[in-house]
This record gives C-alpha cells, sequence and structure tokens, in this order.
C-alpha cells in the first residue's frame, strides 16, 4: 500500500460498519434491521416451502395447470379419510389422558415425598427417549408371543391377544404408549405449574377445612389451566406429528387400522411419489392444526388469564 | 501489487477454472480414455447383500481403473426408491441403481429409466440376456419386449417345514406337502399329534400380503399375476380370486394360523421358535433358518392346488436418466454386466440365499459345491421354474399397498366376505388405473 | 372466649445438610379476648413460625398451645375457630371477590341464603360492595388486603391471626390501614394476633407487644413500656427510629468511665443502688439527650478546627434546646457527657447528630433547626438514662423507681 494517496484519510470509509449505518433508522428501523437474519431463516424455511406446498397443492401430478382436483379427492380417499379418523381418535384420546395422567403424577411428585427426584426423573424419562427407541421397545413388550406383556398374561391364565396384529387392537396399542411417552414430558409442564401458584393459597384453603381433592378440583385446576392449554396445544400437536412409531411398528396395517394423518402425507409424497397430493393433504392438516391452536389461545387470553 | 489488479487476476482464474470444469464436463464422448465417474446405489433386504457387493466394487475398480464407481447404500427397496426419487427430483440420479423389480412401470412411465436395448447390440451381450430364466426377465420386459432391468437378487416363495413335528405327527418328515389336501393334513397333522400350536404361518402383513396371495390364486387355478404386463389391469373379481382368498383366510377361522396378522417380519423367527410346523416365505430366508434353526427343517416349492406355482420377487438393475451422460451411461452397463456374471450370480446366491439366475450360475462350480453341501438350496431352483411375474402395475403403492393390501386383510382379519372385499379392491384398482390413461 | 395461650412452644427444624436449627425456644406468651397483641421481630426472629403454629399450619414439637381454654395440639386449622389474613393475602386469583370471602362457607356447607347475608355483612363493614364482582388482579393492594380481611372474618371467628399484612402496600396505605383495622378490631372485639416487622404497626395498634429474637421471646409489654423500660439491651436497641444508643461503660468509683473519659456520676450510681455491677451498658435515647455547651474534661483533646471547621459564636445553641439544656446542665439529676460531634443527617422535622463519647457514639435528635455546637457536654435525665449489666444484657432496675415507670 506505498501508493495510496496520503490526501484523504481513508478511515470515513474504510470504517464503514453496517450496524452503525443501521443505528442511524427509527428505533422500529433498527429492530426490523436487528431481526432481518431470523426473518431470513423463517422465509427461506417455512414461508418459502409453505407457498410452494399451497402452489404443488394446485397442480396436476403430471403435466403443468392449475387444478383444485386434489382438493376434491380428498373427500373420497378412503386411506385418508381412515387415516383422518384414526388421527382424531387417537388425538381424542391421547391429548385428554396424557394431560390428565401428567397432572395427576405432577401433584403426587410436587408434594415432598421421600425420593421425589428419582421418581421425577423415572416419569420423566421416557421423554427423553427418542420414539423411535420407544418404539422398539413397545414392539417388544406387544410382541405376541414372547413379548412382556403377553408372558405375563399367559402366565396368569389369561388370554394373549395379537396387540399389534390385531386390527381393532393396534390403534389403542399405540395409544398406550404414546400416553406412556408423553405423561411425563406435560408432567413438567405442570410441576413447573404447580410451582408457580402461591403456596400460602394452599393454607388458606387448609384453614377452611378444604378437603386436598377439593382444593385440588376447585383451585389448584382452574390455576393449571394456561399450563393446560399450552400443554394441550403441544400435546396436540404431537399426537399429529410424532408418527415414527408407525414407520417401525406397523407401517399403518393391519388394514389400515393404524394409518395417521402424517404417515400418510410420507406415503403419497415417497412412496407413491405424488407431492402435489400430499401438499394437498399437509395444507388441509396444517389448516385443522392452526385453527384449533388459535381457538386454544383464544380461550386463555378470554377466560384463563388472571394475573 | 495493487489490490485492483490482484482481484482481477483472481477472478479471470476463477472464471477459468469453472470453463475448465465445464469443459470437461462436456467433452466425455471425445475421448474413450476419459475417466468416468458414477453413482450407484444399492439396497440390502438380507443384511448380507452390502458386504458383498463392497466387495465386488472393489474388483470392479481394480479391473476398470478409468471407471469410478461411488456406491450409495441405500436401506431397503422402498428407502431406495424414495433416495432415488430425491435425486432424481434434484436433477442427479445414480447412473445404476437395483430397484424392485416391480419399480418398473412408475419409473418407466415418469420417463425416469432407459431401455437396456441400445446397449444389447452386440451378440455377446445378446447372449448375457439370454441367459437369464425367463421367469425373472417377466417383470423387467414390457409388452412390446423392451427391456428395462437385469436381474439381481431374486426370489420365490417357498415352504419350509419342521421335520421334528412332522416326525411326531406320523408324517413322512422328508417330503412336505405336494397338494393342497396334503397340506392341509399335514397342518392338522402336525397340531394334533405333532405338539405344534400352530400348523401353517403364510404372511399377512401389509407389505407382502399381495405376494403370497398371488400363490394362491395361481394355485386356485387364476392368474397369479393378477396384472398385466403393462400395468394397467388387475384381475381380482374371478371365482379363482375368491376361492384363494376364502382358502387363507380358512387357515385363521380354523385355528392353522392365527386369526390375527402373521407378520412377514416376525414369521421366520415364529417358526424357528417351533410356533408353527410350517411357514411360506421367501426362498431368501432359507440362509437365516439354516443358521438359527434348532431342529432339522425341509424346505420345497409350494404345494400345487389345481396348478402349482408362486411370484418371483427381488431386485433388477437399472439405468437412470436424470442428469446422466451416455458415457456414464456406457459406465454403468459396464459395471452391470461386471455384477451379473455366472460367477457372481452364483456367489450371490451361495452368500445371501438369491436364487441364482441362469443355468450358467447353477452349473458354477462354486454353486455345484454349494448345493452338494446342502441340498436344500436346490428346492428355489425347483420353485423358480414354475414362477410367475410379480403383481406390478402403474402406481403400484396406491394399488398394491394401499388398496390390495388392506382389502385382502379386512377379510383375513376382519372377517370381511372375500366376493365383496374383491370386487370393492378391483373397481378401486381400476378407477387407480383409469388416471393413468 | 378466644383467650390464646402458648406455653413453652419449641420448634426445630432440619437443614438441608441434616443439622437441626431450633427456630423457636420456650415461647409463651397468652392474648386475652379481645386484646390486640403483636409479634414484633427481625425476620428470623420465629415470628410467622409461632403464628404458624397458633394457625394450624404448622406443628411444635413441644410446648401447649390453648385456644379459649382448649388444647387445640391436634386440633385441624379449620377447628380452631380463628380466621387468618397472609402476607400476600392469599386469595384465589381465577374467584371474584364474593368467591373467595365465602369460599370457607361454601366448604362448611353453610346455607346460600345465610352466605349472602354474611357476604354482605362482611362487604359493609369493608367497604367492599362495589367490588364484590371483581377478580382480585383489578383491586388495588388495599381493596385485596380488604378482601383478605373479609374472608378470615366472614366465617364468625373472632380470633384473627394476621402475617405482616400490611407488608406488601405503600407507606401512605399502611397507616391509613393500620387505623382502620384497630378500629374494626375494637368494634368488633376481635381478638388478633399480629405478626409484624415494623415496631410502628406493633406500637399504634397493638394492646400488647411480644418481642421476639432468634427464637426467644425478649419482652412482653405494652407499647408504651416498651419504649419506655426496655427489658433488655436487645430490645432497647431494636424499639425507637432511631433506637436508643447503648455503649458500654465501667464503673470507677463515683465515676463512669467511657473509653478514657471519666465521668462524674455519683448521683446516677446512687439512684441504682451499690450492687451496680462494674461493666454496665449505658443505654440513652436519641431523643432525651439534649447537647448544651460545656468545657471539655481535657480541653487539649478536643482542639476546635480538627473535625468540623465550626466557629465559635455559631456554637449558641439553637432555639429547642438552651432552655433544657441549662435546666439539665443545672439539675443535679442529670447526666452530662462531653462529646464531639462527628456528623449529622436531617430527618425532615427534625435532626440526627452523632456524637462521640471516649471510644463510644451516641445519637442525639433535637430539632431540624437547631445548630449543633462541635463540642459539647450532652445532657440526659437520669430518668431517662438506662442500664443493662454487660454479662446478659438485662436490664437494671433503678433502686427509687421513676414515676413514668409506675404506670405499667
Amino acid at each position: 500500500m506505498t501508493d495510496a494517496p496520503a490526501v484523504a484519510p481513508p478511515t470515513e470509509r474504510s470504517s464503514w460498519n453496517p450496524l452503525r449505518a443501521a443505528r442511524k433508522l427509527p428505533d422500529a428501523g433498527f429492530a426490523y434491521f436487528l431481526l432481518l437474519p431470523a426473518f431470513i431463516f423463517l422465509a427461506l424455511f417455512t414461508v418459502k416451502p409453505l407457498i410452494g406446498s399451497i402452489i404443488a397443492s394446485t397442480q396436476p401430478r403430471r403435466g403443468d395447470g392449475f387444478t383444485l382436483d386434489n382438493y376434491a379427492r380428498l373427500a373420497t380417499d378412503d386411506v385418508f379419510l381412515k387415516a383422518l379418523g384414526n388421527n382424531f381418535l387417537f388425538s381424542l384420546i391421547t391429548v385428554p389422558v396424557s394431560l390428565g395422567l401428567a397432572m395427576l403424577l405432577a401433584v403426587l411428585l410436587h408434594q415432598n415425598v421421600r425420593g421425589r427426584g428419582f421418581l421425577r426423573a423415572g416419569v420423566f424419562a421416557p421423554a427423553i427417549l427418542p420414539m423411535v427407541a420407544v418404539a422398539v421397545i413397545w414392539m417388544y413388550f406387544y410382541q405376541p408371543n414372547i413379548g412382556v406383556i403377553n408372558s405375563i398374561l399367559g402366565a396368569l391364565g389369561l388370554p394373549t391377544p395379537d396387540w399389534l396384529g390385531d386390527p381393532g387392537l393396534v390403534l389403542p396399542s399405540l395409544m398406550v404408549m404414546m400416553v406412556w411417552k408423553e405423561a411425563g414430558f406435560f408432567m413438567l409442564f405442570y410441576l413447573a405449574g404447580l410451582q408457580g401458584i402461591d403456596p400460602e393459597l394452599e393454607e388458606a384453603s387448609r384453614l377452611e377445612g378444604t378437603g386436598k381433592f377439593r382444593h385440588f378440583w376447585k383451585v389448584s385446576f382452574p390455576l393449571l389451566m394456561p399450563t393446560t392449554l399450552f400443554a394441550a396445544i403441544v400435546a396436540l400437536s404431537d399426537s399429529i406429528k410424532m408418527v415414527d412409531f408407525v414407520f417401525v411398528m406397523t407401517q399403518g396395517g393391519p388394514d389400515n387400522a393404524s394409518n395417521l394423518l402424517l404417515f400418510y402425507i410420507y406415503k403419497v409424497a415417497f412412496a407413491q411419489h405424488w407431492p402435489q397430493f400430499a401438499a394437498a393433504i399437509s395444507l388441509v392438516v396444517v389448516a385443522v392444526l392452526v385453527a384449533l391452536a388459535l381457538i386454544q389461545i383464544r380461550l386463555m387470553d378470554r377466560k384463563i388469564h388472571y394475573r | 501489487m495493487s489490490s485492483p489488479i490482484r482481484k482481477k487476476l483472481l477472478a479471470t482464474a476463477g472464471a477459468a477454472l469453472a470453463f475448465a470444469v465445464v469443459l470437461t464436463g462436456c467433452s466425455a464422448p471425445a475421448q474413450a480414455d476419459e475417466e468416468v465417474s458414477i453413482e450407484f446405489y444399492y439396497p440390502d433386504q438380507v443384511g448380507t447383500l452390502g458386504t458383498l457387493i463392497d466387495g465386488y466394487l472393489k474388483e470392479f475398480a481394480a479391473e476398470h481403473p478409468k471407471i469410478k464407481v461411488k456406491g450409495v447404500y441405500s436401506g431397503d427397496y422402498d428407502q431406495t426408491l424414495t433416495a432415488v426419487n430425491t435425486a432424481i427430483d434434484g436433477g442427479k440420479a445414480p447412473a445404476l441403481a437395483i430397484m424392485d423389480q416391480t419399480f418398473v412401470l412408475d419409473l418407466v412411465e415418469r420417463d425416469a429409466i432407459s431401455s437396456w436395448d441400445d446397449y444389447l447390440n452386440d451378440d455377446e451381450s445378446k447372449k448375457w440376456l439370454d441367459g437369464f430364466y425367463p421367469q425373472f426377465m417377466k417383470n423387467s420386459t414390457d409388452s412390446e419386449g423392451h427391456v428395462w432391468g437385469v436381474p439381481f437378487a431374486r426370489s420365490t416363495i417357498v415352504q419350509y417345514w419342521n421335520k421334528d413335528y412332522f416326525t411326531k405327527a406320523g408324517l413322512d418328515p422328508e417330503h412336505g406337502p405336494a397338494t393342497r389336501s396334503e397340506l392341509l393334513d399335514a397342518a392338522r397333522a402336525t397340531q394334533e399329534k405333532g405338539g405344534s400350536k400352530y400348523g401353517l404361518f403364510i404372511p399377512t402383513s401389509t407389505g407382502t400380503a399381495y405376494w403370497l396371495y398371488q400363490a394362491l390364486v395361481q394355485q386356485a387355478g387364476g392368474d397369479g399375476a393378477i396384472s398385466n404386463a403393462d400395468g394397467t389391469k388387475v384381475t381380482l373379481d374371478t371365482p379363482e380370486n375368491v376361492k384363494a382368498l376364502e382358502f387363507w383366510a380358512s387357515l385363521g377361522a380354523e385355528g392353522i394360523a392365527p386369526s390375527t396378522e402373521v407378520a412377514w417380519s416376525t414369521s421366520t423367527d415364529d417358526f424357528l421358535a417351533g410356533q408353527t410346523a410350517m411357514l411360506w416365505t421367501t426362498s431368501g430366508r432359507m440362509g437365516t433358518i439354516q443358521d438359527k434353526a434348532t431342529f432339522d427343517w425341509g424346505v420345497s416349492a409350494l404345494p400345487k392346488d389345481v396348478a402349482a406355482g408362486a411370484p418371483t420377487g427381488g431386485g433388477s438393475l437399472m439405468l437412470f436418466n436424470e442428469g446422466v451422460s451416455d458415457k456414464q451411461r456406457e459406465a454403468a452397463v459396464t459395471l452391470a454386466k461386471f455384477l451379473t456374471t455366472p460367477e457372481r450370480a452364483a456367489d450371490v446366491s451361495v452368500k445371501s440365499g438369491y436364487i441364482a439366475t441362469s443355468d450358467a450360475a447353477w452349473n458354477d462350480p462354486a454353486m455345484v459345491a454349494h448345493v452338494k453341501k446342502f441340498p436344500q438350496a436346490i428346492a428355489a431352483h425347483d420353485a423358480a421354474r414354475d414362477a410367475i411375474p410379480e403383481m406390478s402395475t402403474l402406481d403400484r403403492d396406491r394399488v398394491v399397498y394401499q388398496t390390495l393390501a388392506p382389502a385382502l386383510q379386512s377379510v383375513l382379519l376382519n372377517g370381511a366376505d372375500a366376493k365383496e372385499a374383491l370386487t370393492k379392491a378391483q373397481a378401486d384398482i381400476t378407477k387407480i388405473l383409469a388416471e393413468h390413461k | 372466649m378466644p383467650e390464646v395461650l402458648l406455653r413453652s412452644l419449641s420448634k426445630s427444624f432440619t437443614g438441608t445438610r441434616g443439622d437441626r436449627h431450633t427456630v423457636l425456644h420456650d415461647v409463651g406468651f397468652t392474648v386475652a379476648d379481645g386484646e390486640f397483641a403483636a409479634i414484633l421481630g427481625p425476620s428470623g426472629c420465629g415470628k410467622s413460625t409461632t403464628l404458624r403454629i397458633v394457625a394450624g399450619l404448622d406443628r411444635a414439637d413441644s410446648g401447649e398451645l390453648l385456644i379459649g381454654g382448649r388444647d387445640v395440639g391436634n386440633v385441624p386449622s379449620s377447628e380452631r375457630g380463628l380466621g387468618m389474613v397472609f402476607q400476600n393475602y392469599a386469595l384465589f386469583p381465577h374467584l371474584s371477590v364474593a368467591e373467595n370471602i365465602i369460599f370457607g362457607l361454601k366448604v362448611r356447607r353453610v346455607g346460600k341464603a345465610e352466605r349472602n347475608e354474611r357476604l354482605l355483612e362482611a362487604a359493609r363493614q369493608l367497604q367492599l360492595e362495589p367490588y364484590l364482582d371483581r377478580r382480585p388482579g383489578q383491586l388495588s393492594g388495599g381493596q385485596r388486603q380488604r378482601v383478605a380481611l373479609g374472608r378470615a372474618l366472614v366465617g364468625g371467628s373472632r380470633l384473627i391471626l394476621m402475617d405482616e399484612p400490611l407488608s406488601n402496600l405503600d407507606a401512605r396505605l399502611r397507616a391509613d390501614m393500620r387505623t382502620e383495622i384497630r378500629e374494626l378490631q375494637q368494634r368488633l372485639g376481635l381478638t388478633v394476633l399480629y405478626v409484624t416487622h415494623d415496631q410502628v404497626e406493633a406500637m399504634t395498634m397493638a394492646d400488647k407487644v411480644i418481642v421476639m429474637r432468634e427464637g426467644f421471646v425478649d419482652q412482653i409489654s405494652a407499647p408504651e413500656n416498651l419504649y419506655a423500660r426496655p427489658e433488655n439491651a436487645h430490645v432497647a436497641r431494636f424499639i425507637g427510629a432511631p433506637p436508643m444508643s447503648v455503649i458500654e461503660a465501667r464503673r470507677e468509683g463515683d465515676a463512669l468511665l467511657i473509653g478514657d473519659q471519666r465521668i462524674p456520676a455519683a448521683h446516677l450510681f446512687a439512684r441504682f443502688g451499690h450492687d451496680l455491677p462494674e461493666e454496665v451498658l449505658l443505654g440513652i435515647r436519641p431523643e432525651d439527650l439534649t447537647p448544651g455547651l460545656g468545657a471539655p474534661s481535657r480541653p487539649e483533646d478536643l482542639t476546635p478546627g480538627l473535625g468540623t471547621p465550626s466557629r465559635p459564636e455559631q456554637l449558641t445553641p439553637g432555639l429547642g434546646a438552651p432552655s433544657r439544656a441549662e435546666n439539665v446542665a443545672s439539675d443535679t439529676g442529670a447526666l452530662s457527657l462531653p462529646g464531639v460531634l462527628e456528623r449529622q443527617e436531617l430527618l425532615g422535622a427534625d435532626r440526627l447528630a452523632t456524637y462521640s463519647v471516649g471510644d463510644q457514639n451516641l445519637r442525639v435528635r433535637v430539632r431540624a433547626a437547631s445548630t449543633l455546637p462541635t463540642i459539647s457536654q450532652l445532657g440526659a435525665s437520669l430518668d431517662h438514662v438506662h442500664l443493662f449489666t454487660r454479662a446478659d444484657q438485662v436490664r437494671i432496675p433503678a433502686a427509687i423507681r421513676p414515676v413514668l415507670a409506675q404506670a405499667s
């Protein structure tokens, strides 16, 4: 740099700093500037695929052009309707049962019982296992001949059903597994929720002679409502998006009895190589989920915020 | 040096480099000695194929130093299809892949694969292709005679039986049942006198139900292929179909088999654990059973009823189009021929349990020695003689897994009426196939 | 009648490392029917634990607890016939004011008509009528406080326990609520046991103050007595704002030795009798000391100009002090302590000065307008001089009883 001109000091230009320049923006503008990286990622990985899906869902399977056939097909596609029904049942049962059990466990383990930390860890353990691992474990539980459950039932002289092979039993069997996995996870939410309740409330109840159950029902339960609603949204979305176990355990069978929406979407998109129809199903599922979440959040705003 | 000049030089160098890359990419056909790289996807359904292919690829590299093969293990057949589809969507398919033979029709419809015809012009190549058993070529050849796949890892359905149960039941343990009535007698006898919990397992899982069903339809005197050669039509509503399905359902109803799902994946374990006296499953399980059985066992072709036969199964080598140059395709053909010589077909058969695909392979010294040591192996050869094509249609996943399998299961597991279920499946499948005209 | 009697209650907790902490040592006192008793002490003194034991939320390890003559050691909270106001009010945030108040009545299955009647009565007493349908979150601190009171009162209990109920309110509201609670207690004839760390609350509201420290009861007496006759040096150092200055002194012949300052104190010793121990603690309230002009006993030690730059003419006593100062100076019933002004701070109407006497410090409170001499003879009437033993910090009673003390 020996021939660099000595006249104008280059510091002005070379020290140009985008942050400093952006600081001259009004506050809101600067805030957007700082959020820009997040927006870029959101746009690239959420908005763009979403738009891509919307466009794809209006394309025919072969060739170009605009069509709504993919959506029309939903009403007559037996497997979709079956998966929808299965998923509806699956969510309808696993979400409340998981949350109820989680609440019960949380209330029990919120108290000062001996070995509380150990018990909490034990109950929470399934939540940190990958779903695939859970599926493999439960496949061993459910195995009709040498499985843990049937070994016990057999030893007791009880009937030993084929849990995953019987179209009538496979979905309930998967629900039990899902509850096992989810309850511990949501227990953690409830433990946090219970810790947020002033212990004076419990004492105030005791002073009036309120029984433990009544106190729970009249005080703790309503105060846990925000936790419940939040957990319900998470549980509902889990019950739709966590389908690893279908791949591992049943492949949706027998007789589509364990076919769930996301598994079907995967099948349509990849095995049938029909991304347009898969996009249409996905969008409908997303729309339903968003609608449910909105209803829940609205409820939360209306009724459940006390502070 | 002042920085603008340096930048300019760098830019020029970069452009030149990029240009050179483009040039080498395009100028391939000009020189025969040019190195060429190809990708080769291979699945492994049985756990022994992967190592085997790795070994072959090393030998190939030594023999063909100008062809660089990047072997990609791609899971099972379904995962391989997914991987290939993704690669196609990304604009860069593998030059060669082992695909389930039933994927041919869908791939042809999407113009994803090339016919082998262009590479079979010389006599040597024609001889190579003609060497394969015709049964194994059926799924790879269309109605106009174009060849889309070369058999690699092939199988068919055979019956295995537990000789201990046969002996206890007073049956001849050295010969499996050869007819339907012998089959039923043997099943009942092993249950009643032999001490077996079940008589016969015919797996009913979603993934394979259609395959075993094909054998039953063929034996009932129907068309076991179910689909036509172009995959545009199926036949499911004939009396033979109904008879075949009703027979299958009767196994569960009469307690010869469980009335719940007989899982494909665990049925071999159940057989090995003595749960059933007989099992119908792929010839590819022979190795596993040989390794793990704690009792004497036999294997043979399926017993006949009105007719004999069972479908073939397994994978074929296919040539992909997307982003593959002619030069690369030629290299892929070279690799395919290398992988399917009789010696290697024999080697695959001996080491993995797949069926050797030609007489030349069966006559290979290694194969002959194997059969001598392990006489059961010949059962696969016999079974393959009466083999029929595997059911294959357009939109195969929807037709076979999404429509036919549940229809079969609704009868087998839920007690639905066979005729009604098949009639509905026929209609549903006809509707799906109509979308492809 | 809800008379509360505590007899040598003790309690200890096991800490996280398995060590025992004794939080109550032999605590005993009575609260008469209709009396307002305050337990006063710094945090950690055991006052809340004592209250919780009375409420039945905690159990004592030993000792007796009687309410209205009945031993309630094994009686559940709800059957002890008491109401309680919690520090954070413990209102149920999801219930309306009305529902909060009648929560206990519902639990006790009181009929709907009676419930309403009692609710309205409580609401009227506490001026809560306009807020019955609101949620606690929509109320101010003072209103929440009233709701908590309402819930404690509505059950008809005449014994009310309060655990620092005003600590979450701002200063102005606190003053209002003090009056309000006291009035309510008087009007309804309630027996109140009130826990606080704020001596102003205890002094202004209570008929009886129980001062606690580190699990012990230091003193039980009427508020005025607490101020005038602290039973020990701890109470002396705790009560008053600012509290009493308590300094170490030694008796040497007829003089009191503070550091190396000799102070003639024959008249003081005469007042307390001859069996006075040699080592004592001398306590004087800042407001009982009057700074007057006076020569230091050893002028060479007190060269002016070293500390504060004050000129002699400014040493003229201010308006408030002189007459008293002169009185004290000429009064044989006064103790005169030579002090040097160390620092002073303005407290609005008053001024608080710190004088060093020997090696100790004494605080002096004068009117804000007063001018403080740098060197001063600090005078205190003997009536206002408190002596405690150095060994166990106990008050040494005067041989001639001061007139004021007979009030107790």
